[in-house]
């Protein structure tokens, strides 16, 4: 990389981080730690490639994603993971929706990493369907099915979320 | 509200608690330039002496014990061998999770994990059994089990005599412990160490935190050593592990580090044994160090073709050449040179119910062409309810 090159690098890293960490940081359920390991790497990576790349911002999204489920999918499933259960949070004058937000939050953390990247990239990325399936490397119809039982298992883990009314219309009508 | 609406909110609100830690770009190019200088040592060292003494990166914090302290009895030094475990038959129960023990060749399924539940190879009934203990490692020969009780981490490791169904006796450590492993000869124990994190409220119990270092346990002398060797936080599957001969321990790679790193068990940084640095499967090396169980080509997230299913491969270690191929998710454990314990989906990798995580264990011939199964098939092994096995060699 020469300099003019690392230039570039360090501007875009500059004004685009802030949305890349929060992309990150979701990806990896909250654990600052790993988000910042997960994007230094996906950066890193792009950095070896900046030359041949068209669009970084897309770009460093895809090697996230994918470095995510890589490492996972090689490492997270041995045996070795220790887990512990997060305490609960302290209650004081929580409004109703803030309440369902933590359940949201403690729901999440019971899905698996498949389930809760398709709806990160869903519902926080706001990708139609065609891109989170091709992301994720599996077909729409999976992308479909997975973001549909994940909702019902969050609806199932917590019964304050067991309440709310079924989907939007837009769930089952995107593309 | 609809529910989707609610996740869309929580995203958002949530992403917005992420820090954006200084110096990104610089640690970005840093880190690409310590792999391209890695690359370079990685050679260095490979040319070095075999047991050479190399560059010590961390504080080494010594912490000897004479031999036979307290907590040592002559009980602890003798290796148990379950008898009805032994042999190298196969045995099989499709049920999902198994009930009855299965074995495959030199390998047995000495544990299983649902969610924090450990169910254990139980040698007076021969099936498995549910015990109260937060971490379980189950020495070869499946006789012995060390033990961790809950909360985690915890400062004692208990040895159980799983065929007379009691407790041979507790070893202290001088840290807490969240892991604990056998030595492949059975008379050593590596316990991994991590931060006990008190928990904000005062109400819940402490939590795991980074990880501190290792205690190798001499069960037959008596002698502790802890050495320091921080890492990250305990959610990486970071403990330690034994290098195949018990001669050295290493730790898996991390997002940060894709490389196995091999320590003495003085925490000296070590050259990695032939072909024991390949991150492929988890089988690794065959019982003869001749070939090595690679990396699985299916499912690929990286531009493969999709629907060609999943395939994973047996090398030669000197050649690196691939002389096999199986039609698997992944490659456990060597049953011996010629089957390997494996992953398998079939024949609902291609269904969107589950697909690759829809899945059982089966033996696998070396070609392929032979697939037996071991167990039944669980239907979302992501699912953090689903059990999870343990393999010991007996």
């Amino acid at each position: 990389m020469d300099a003019e090159a690392e230039r570039q690098f360090r501007e875009f890293v500059v004004a685009r981080s802030p949305a890349l960490m929060k992309l990150a940081f979701l990806l990896s359920h909250g654990d600052q730690h790993r988000a910042e390991d997960l994007l230094q790497v996906s950066l890193a990576k792009t950095a070896a490639r900046w030359r041949s790349v068209d669009d970084p911002e897309r770009y460093v999204r895809t090697v996230l994603h994918r470095e995510q489920i890589s490492w996972w999918r090689r490492w997270g499933r041995r045996k070795e993971t220790v887990t512990d259960t997060p305490g609960e949070v302290a209650s004081a004058d929580r409004t109703v929706e803030v309440d369902l937000r933590l359940a949201v939050r403690t729901a999440m953390g019971r899905l698996t990493d498949r389930q809760r990247a398709i709806l990160v990239l869903r519902y926080f990325e706001d990708l139609p369907d065609n891109e989170v399936a091709r992301l994720m490397g599996c077909s729409v119809g999976t992308v479909r099915s997975t973001a549909h039982r994940s909702l019902a298992k969050l609806r199932k883990l917590s019964p304050e979320l067991a309440e709310l009314t079924g989907l939007s219309t837009t769930t089952d009508s995107r593309r | 509200m609809e529910l989707d609406t609610l996740v869309r909110r929580t995203l958002r609100e949530w992403a917005d608690e992420a820090r954006v830690p200084a110096g990104l770009a610089d640690a970005a190019l840093r880190r690409r330039r310590r792999r391209v200088r890695w690359a370079w040592l990685s050679v260095e060292l490979a040319a070095a002496v075999t047991g050479m003494a190399l560059i010590a990166v961390n504080l080494l914090v010594p912490h000897e014990k004479d031999a036979q302290p307290g907590w040592w009895t002559p009980a602890l030094a003798q290796p148990v061998v379950a008898r009805n475990a032994a042999g190298n038959d196969l045995r099989a129960d499709l049920r999902s999770p198994p009930r009855r023990l299965v074995t495959a060749g030199r390998a047995a399924l000495s544990a299983y994990r649902v969610g924090p539940e450990w169910y254990m190879y139980d040698p007076p009934t021969g099936g498995y059994r549910l015990v109260p203990w937060a971490y379980v490692n189950v020495a070869k020969g499946l006789g012995r089990a060390a033990v961790l009780a809950g909360p985690l981490p915890t400062e004692r490791i208990g040895i159980y005599d799983m065929t007379a169904r009691r407790m041979l006796g507790w070893v202290p450590l001088s840290q807490p412990a969240a892991t604990v492993a056998w030595s492949p000869d059975a008379r050593r124990l590596l316990a991994t160490h991590y931060r006990r994190v008190e928990s904000q409220d005062g109400m819940g119990q402490g939590r795991i935190g980074f990880r501190g270092g290792f205690t190798v346990v001499d069960l037959v002398s008596g002698r502790t050593r802890f050495r320091n060797l921080p890492g990250p936080v305990a959610s990486y599957p970071n403990a330690l592990r034994w290098s195949m001969d018990g001669g050295l321990i290493w730790v898996p790679p991390t997002m940060a580090d894709e490389s196995k790193r091999f320590y003495t068990l003085d925490g000296s940084p070590a050259q990695a044994p032939e072909g024991e640095a390949s991150l492929g499967e988890e089988a690794g090396l065959s019982p003869d160090r001749r070939l090595v169980a690679t990396n699985h080509r299916g499912f690929d997230m990286n531009g493969k073709p999709a629907g060609q299913g999943p395939l994973t491969a047996v090398a030669d270690v000197r050649t690196d050449q691939i002389i096999a191929t199986q039609p698997v998710e992944q490659l456990i454990a060597w049953a011996d040179p010629q089957n390997l314990v494996a992953l398998n989906c079939a024949p609902y990798c291609d269904s969107p119910k589950g697909g690759e995580f829809h899945n059982r264990f089966v033996l696998v011939s070396l070609d392929g062409r032979s697939i037996r199964p071991l167990t039944g098939f669980r239907q979302n092994s992501q699912d953090p309810d689903a059990w999870q096995p343990y393999f010991t060699l007996r």
